[in-house]
């Protein structure tokens, strides 16, 4: 594996990168960020040289809530601000070791963050390679498909925030550590059928499962990563492994829903409720929960998230900036459950599509972006395809190769152009 | 006439710009052509002030108490010149912005009958739980010109974005970074 390669090339974007943000010029057009850093920073270390001309430009957009919520000790001050992780905020604290200094705080945050988006970038190399161990690809291609999956990972359509303070990395690197567990632990025999040793019952039901709740509590939209276990009891139970399909996915998706449960309705309901009034008032059979979860009803009541609630004019450009990232995350459904079926890609696609359905009809659509960052699933088909049109050394390009033309070219602009519009506190967030 | 694509590009993500949903709102306003300003008289005005008195851009921070409405007198400013007005708030204050306008006014400590003075004014009211502990809340007011469609503090970082671009271009023309991910 060419490990050396792959850090190489990321510490060249990322330095590409801050280059970006350094010579951004330093008036932003938000001018929100000095007010956060007179509440938070001294004024002395506000102004010094390289805070003024890098850090500074770095505590832009969702960065502030992170950054508040580690300082304040891991807790969120207001309601609204539990929408972003707090085991971010708190893993950051953690690695302050004590000294909650505004800077000091910014700049272990964006070590860290750094940190994991490289181990994140190794661990989607180990997922790619053994995903695809299963689909006849011979080695070569398998660390060819691995070593470019990488490198759209690194510069993907999300590169920009990544330089911040963002959640997305830890949860990209929980959710393909789980992955990786799983695959690890799942194997199909000669009739296609899913089958567990039970010998491997802790990496399918610990460790995979830690890592899914984990990346779940960390982005709640990893709920999604639970449709593992769906897929996995439906297979199992057609083959009638009821032991297997009650020791593992059944007890892996039932912990991730008790967690679910816990963290999305039990645990804000004994926080708030009742004084809270709203949310506490639409109780489930006068049980100490709400009918709707926590992070459903912050994220409808402060920021209008809801069924086609961003389908309107002025979201245009929101729905353009996130066009390329919808159409290749769709296509990748398409083509691997079509043109290249993988019997273990099968949760994916349906994971895949799910995310797609919420994100275009019930979110700021826009931050697709950012938050497919769990998913390989585009990744691997365009790595696929480049592999296959290099092999090929076909010069026409038809169809599926034309769009990932359009992407990686797409990306090439995209991801310098990200990086210094959130260096300048400009949309898209 | 048709605008040139660049310009038209321009004009399109400054408007995107001024319909943002974050911790921004902008307006833009045309100072009427018979605008005249009494300079005597700027001291005595009660209102918070934001001068642009030799510049063509100002920015300065106001404590506004949250659920009222406030009031900025602008100075300075030119008759028949469009400005851009442009309130932030730092995302650690949860408040909501409402009504952001604009009034020309006769001046109240002028004598001179044409002498008017032009007010940026918003409503600021808290959005929380708990309810926020504090009765102002800074939030930084700027003005801007506007030049050829675009606010005069857009300049630096549009001019940025575009040699970002063109440098971008000329180094995936000089190095096909597509073929080269492809052949690597």
């Amino acid at each position: 594996m060419k490990v050396g390669q792959l850090a190489g090339f990321f510490v060249v974007v990322k330095a590409l990168q801050f280059l970006i943000v350094f010579s951004t010029p330093v008036i932003q057009f938000d001018t929100s960020t000095r007010l956060f850093l007179e509440q938070l920073a001294k004024k002395d270390d506000i102004a010094s040289w390289w805070n003024a001309r890098f850090w500074n430009k770095i505590v832009s957009w969702d960065a502030v809530f992170f950054l508040k919520t580690a300082i304040r000790g891991g807790v969120s001050e207001f309601e609204h601000e539990h929408a972003f992780s707090q085991l971010w905020s708190r893993f950051i604290m953690v690695a302050c070791r004590g000294n909650l200094d505004f800077y000091h705080v910014l700049k272990t945050a964006v070590v860290l963050e750094n940190c994991l988006l490289l181990c994140a970038t190794l661990l989607l190399y180990l997922l790619t390679v053994k995903s695809f161990e299963a689909n006849a690809l011979k080695s070569h291609h398998r660390h060819h498909l691995a070593q470019k999956t990488a490198i759209l990972f690194i510069s993907s359509s999300a590169s920009g925030y990544f330089l911040s303070v963002y959640s997305e990395p830890l949860s990209a690197f929980l959710a393909f550590l789980g992955m990786l567990f799983r695959e690890y632990a799942i194997f199909y025999d000669a009739y296609g059928n899913l089958s567990v040793s039970w010998i491997k019952w802790p990496l399918y039901s610990l460790a995979s499962t830690f890592c899914f709740t984990l990346a779940f509590i960390n982005r709640p939209n990893c709920i999604l990563l639970g449709l593992y276990y769906v897929n996995d009891l439906v297979k199992l139970l057609k083959t009638k492994s009821f032991g297997k399909a009650f020791f593992m996915p059944f007890i892996s998706g039932f912990c991730m829903f008790c967690f679910f449960v816990h963290h999305q309705y039990y645990e804000p309901y004994q926080t708030f409720c009742p004084e809270r009034g709203a949310w506490c008032l639409k109780q489930i059979l006068n049980l100490p929960l709400s009918h709707q979860s926590f992070y459903a009803f912050i994220q409808s009541h402060y920021w209008n998230v809801g069924f086609l609630r961003y389908w309107s004019p002025n979201n245009i450009p929101n729905f353009i900036f996130a066009l390329p990232t919808i159409i290749v995350l769709w296509y990748s459904t398409v083509y691997f459950s079509h043109q290249y079926p993988c019997s273990n890609l099968k949760p994916l696609v349906l994971l895949t599509r799910i995310f797609l359905i919420i994100l275009i009809f019930f979110a700021h659509t826009q931050v697709i972006n950012r938050v497919s960052s769990f998913i390989p699933l585009h990744l691997w088909y365009v790595a696929d395809r480049l592999n296959k049109l290099n092999v090929a050394k076909d010069a026409d390009l038809k169809g599926d190769d034309k769009l990932i033309r359009f992407y990686v070219v797409w990306l090439i602009f995209w991801a310098p152009l990200q990086t210094a519009l959130f260096a300048s506190f400009l949309p898209p967030a | 006439m048709r605008s040139p694509p660049l310009q038209s590009l321009i004009i399109a993500l400054v408007f995107f710009c001024s319909h943002v949903v974050a911790n921004t709102e902008s307006i833009m306003f045309q100072v009427p052509d018979g605008f005249s300003e009494d300079k005597e008289a700027w001291r005595k005005s009660g209102l918070p002030i934001l001068s642009l008195t030799g510049s063509n851009r100002a920015i300065d921070k106001f404590d506004v108490p949250v659920d009222s409405r406030y009031e900025v007198e602008i100075q300075g400013i030119h008759a028949g010149d469009t400005y851009q007005a442009k309130i932030c708030w730092t995302a650690a204050n949860p408040i909501n912005i409402h009504t952001m306008g604009y009034m020309v006014q006769k001046s109240s400590v002028s004598s001179r009958e044409k002498d008017l003075r032009l007010i940026v004014h918003f409503e600021v009211s808290a959005n929380s739980y708990p309810a926020l502990k504090y009765s102002t809340v800074p939030i930084n007011v700027s003005v801007a010109a506007v030049r050829m469609g675009i606010p005069v503090d857009l300049y630096a970082t549009i001019l940025y974005i575009a040699l970002l671009m063109v440098a971008v271009y000329f180094v995936n023309s000089r190095y096909d970074l597509y073929t080269r991910l492809k052949t690597c």
